[in-house]
């Protein structure tokens, strides 16, 4: 007996650790998953998904492939929904099967309830099982374990960086011949081809975005006297009408609070690429960089600017200030989630990103490719799972607006978009100025920038949220830090090209 | 007889085996994975077959081009020399004052005792509070000391690391002040006795007999408290420090779940291990001046 005992037990702990290491690590990843979604997806960390990825370096630095034309990414004007001859629904659809896993950042009231439902009436035997991620670097790594043990289908993958990582790691499923087949031209119904993985295929709808403006407080702006809402404008003339908007404690402006959104002024004149100069090292010794900058330090120094530094350390956001009337106007990006649920004591217009000089193509006027839909290589069942994403890439896609996102698809109309957000246009015009929300929310037909190159993109993304920070605290000049920024993110693209 | 010996052996070794597994799977394993890992280059998403040797790139990009760890090496050692003595300062002060006559000790034990168990996350996220700039860190420095520009802790590159060490010495002092408790227990009444009558005061007799007596203690929690320093990790990401005042332990996360560059975050954590194991040989070997057992 007493030799028995220990052979027991030494038999039941080796049988609990390899069935440990086996079968139930899909349920101990999804778990980790699942547990890092609890958190509701913050603003700011779904609008650093551009920003905030997983590295990549040499693998995705040549990635992406150039798109045929210019730079800009170009939005064909909404006529209808969608492409004529293409392929959006299954014509098998009503008898499709099978179990969609779809792992997304916006909860079940930001959109993915009602995408869902609008699927099923189309796909009724197809379930589908939402699970909320925490766009965050921790969010993400739980989503990457999960799809590399096989828990998920369909996937919005936010940022180029994370995405790119994502297909440069075989974690996706290869979409080419399937678009072909559907006769789904990427640039005719989302506007660009540009985010191919190095081998020429596509591995995502690039169907979602994000587009940047500026909102204001129409109370403030007639207590100023500044008349209509420009239909375009400089930045100088933004700011000296935020002065004007600047009273007691009320300042009269604000950026979006997260650290790199000052780059945006840089991308508008630029329109692609914005770290990186023509021959691939970084552009950081742009005298533009410099004048950005600066820009908006006097802006904060002189109080009329909210000061980005105390964002960041009071862990505040700028819709907050601005939907408590604190801020008279805001750079924003993902106002739209939180406008309803804020009830401001105001009506909110809309203006578009100002330019840097008159008259320059305005690369932020429309939406920026921000979260791409895919199917994960290992889906369970592939072809429901490719139908799901497709749907969510087209007719789908509007509900990304809920979430405060926009959608890159061409086949978009710009009144559903206000029902889906607001419920109909009558509850919309309680809330906000609906003609200049058409036209520089949800702005379709509009030049937007976009990126094919980013080698050590996380790299130097750190660097910019770095050194911003320095210059914020008054620890080093704009052109001391830009220069730092310049030498050390040479180096960082010379490691990546290793 | 020789038969029952190596049965007595065998069954010695079957009980020994459950625990021997998982050490070896869960420890072993993982310890000697980690150092093959620091000589290659792996991203794991890429899976088994992404491994790609690499020989000593990394520990060469760590010492010769990554400027951020070379801040993260300071800034711990930075972290390891404040908290590490102030802590244990601290709590042999009050552990003294405890010790001796004072009122409500077992509630003031406690009072102490709490931060060492309490959630570091809620602690960070507690200080994170009091150090904002509208915070009642400021608001005493405004409203009592009359600052004009009160420090922006948690923004400034100089003074972020203040809040940092405040939460790990405010964590630390519990664990410390009840090692000391007990120990100051064991200093014979005797001595103290023998001292006040050859006309030694308190503070004689705590510098000449109590610290001495103690001395084993006060070396045993030096050793671990920097060891716990040098680990600095939850307070720092919780206060959303990592990239202002990195430590390694947020370098080696940044790197391996971040970036997933797991061999070059291997290379780090082994650079780590060799830094506290260098400081404790040092610290068993000055241990000989001031310890007395």
């Amino acid at each position: 007996m007493r030799k028995i005992v220990p052979v027991l037990l030494t038999l039941a702990m080796t049988g609990c650790l390899l069935s440990a290491c086996g079968g139930s690590a899909g349920t101990a990843t999804t778990k980790a998953a699942a547990a890092t979604t609890k958190a509701a997806a913050s603003s700011a960390a779904a609008t650093k998904a551009a920003t905030t990825a997983a590295a990549t370096t040499k693998a995705a630095a040549s990635t992406a492939k150039a798109s045929a034309g210019a730079g800009a990414t170009t939005k064909a004007a909404a006529s209808g929904q969608g492409t004529a001859g293409a392929v959006y629904i299954d014509p098998k659809a009503s008898s499709m099967t099978g179990t969609v896993r779809f792992f997304t950042a916006f909860d079940g009231k930001s959109g993915t309830d009602a995408l869902i439902k609008d699927f099923n009436s189309k796909y009724p035997n197809v379930k589908v099982e939402a699970t909320t991620y925490k766009n965050s670097a921790d969010g993400n790594i739980g989503l990457d374990t999960a799809m590399v043990a096989g828990n998920v289908d369909v996937i919005i993958s936010y940022g180029v960086a994370n995405t790119a990582a994502r297909w440069s790691n075989n974690l996706l499923m290869d979409l080419t011949d399937k678009l072909k087949a559907d006769k789904l031209d990427l640039k005719k119904e989302w506007g660009t081809d540009a985010y191919k993985a190095k081998d020429g295929k596509t591995y995502v709808f690039p169907s979602g975005g994000l587009s940047v403006y500026i909102a204001i407080n129409t109370d403030k702006w007639k207590e100023a006297g500044l008349g209509s809402i420009p239909t375009e404008w400089t930045w100088d003339e933004y700011l000296d009408a935020c002065k004007k908007m600047t009273k007691g404690d009320v300042c009269g402006g604000s950026d979006f609070n997260q650290t790199d959104y000052w780059t945006y002024s840089v991308r508008q004149s630029k329109g692609k690429n914005v770290f990186y100069k023509e021959d691939g090292t970084s552009d950081f010794d742009n005298p533009l960089w410099e004048t950005v900058l600066q820009r908006e330090v006097d802006a904060e120094k002189s109080g009329i600017w909210y000061s980005k530094a105390k964002y960041l350390s009071d862990s505040t956001k700028s819709r907050d200030l601005f939907l408590q009337g604190k801020n008279a106007s805001t750079v924003e990006s993902i106002l739209t989630r939180y406008i309803v649920a804020g009830k401001p004591a105001f009506k909110i217009a809309y203006a578009p990103y100002p330019v840097n000089k008159k008259g320059e193509k305005n690369y932020m006027g429309g939406s920026i490719p921000n979260s791409f839909i895919a199917v994960a290589k290992n889906a369970k069942d592939p072809d429901a799972a490719y139908a799901f994403a497709k749907f969510a890439a087209t007719y789908g896609n509007k509900y990304m607006y809920a979430a405060g996102h926009a959608t890159m698809w061409t086949g978009v109309k710009a009144d559903e978009i206000v029902d889906v957000v607001f419920g109909s246009k009558t509850d919309a015009t309680k809330y906000i100025d609906v003609d200049s929300f058409e036209k520089y929310v949800v702005a379709l037909g509009q030049p937007a920038y976009s990126e094919d190159n980013i080698t050590a993109f996380t790299e130097i993304q750190s660097l910019v949220d770095e050194y911003t920070k320095y210059v914020l605290n008054g620890e080093m000049t704009a052109k001391a830090a830009l220069a730092e920024m310049k030498k050390n993110a040479d180096a960082a693209i010379k490691e990546a090209k290793k | 007889m020789k038969n029952a010996k190596n049965k007595e052996t065998l069954a010695g070794w079957l009980f020994l085996m459950p625990a021997l597994i998982i050490f070896l799977a869960l420890v072993v394993f993982a310890v000697v994975s980690s150092f093959l890992l620091t000589f290659t280059k792996w991203n794991f998403l890429s899976g088994l077959s992404g491994i790609k040797w690499i020989g000593f790139e990394n520990f060469v990009k760590l010492f010769t081009r990554d400027r951020k760890f070379i801040t993260a090496v300071r800034n711990t050692l930075i972290y390891a020399v404040t908290t590490a003595p102030v802590s244990i300062v601290l709590a042999l002060l009050f552990a003294y004052v405890l010790n001796g006559k004072a009122y409500f000790k077992k509630f003031n034990r406690m009072c102490f005792f709490i931060p060492y168990i309490s959630s570091m996350v809620a602690l960070a996220a507690v200080f994170r509070f009091l150090f904002r700039s509208d915070g009642p860190v400021n608001a005493i420095l405004m409203n009592v000391f009359h600052v004009a520009e009160v420090p922006k802790w948690l923004n400034s590159t100089a003074l972020c690391k203040i809040p940092i060490i405040c939460v790990m010495i405010y964590a630390g002092i519990g664990f410390s002040l009840i090692v000391y408790m007990a120990a100051l227990q064991n200093v014979p009444r005797e001595l103290s006795e023998a001292a006040a009558i050859d006309g030694a005061n308190s503070v004689t007799q705590f510098f000449k007999i109590t610290l001495p007596i103690i001395s084993p203690t006060t070396f045993y929690l030096c050793v671990v408290r920097l060891i716990a320093a040098f680990k600095a990790f939850t307070a720092i990401n919780i206060m959303g420090m990592s990239d202002t005042a990195p430590s390694l332990v947020t370098e080696i996360y940044r790197n391996a779940f971040n970036s997933y560059n797991f061999g070059y975050a291997s290379a780090e954590s082994w650079v780590l291990v060799a830094l506290i194991l260098v400081i404790t040989l040092v610290q068993f070997r000055g241990q000989k001046k001031w310890v007395h057992y």
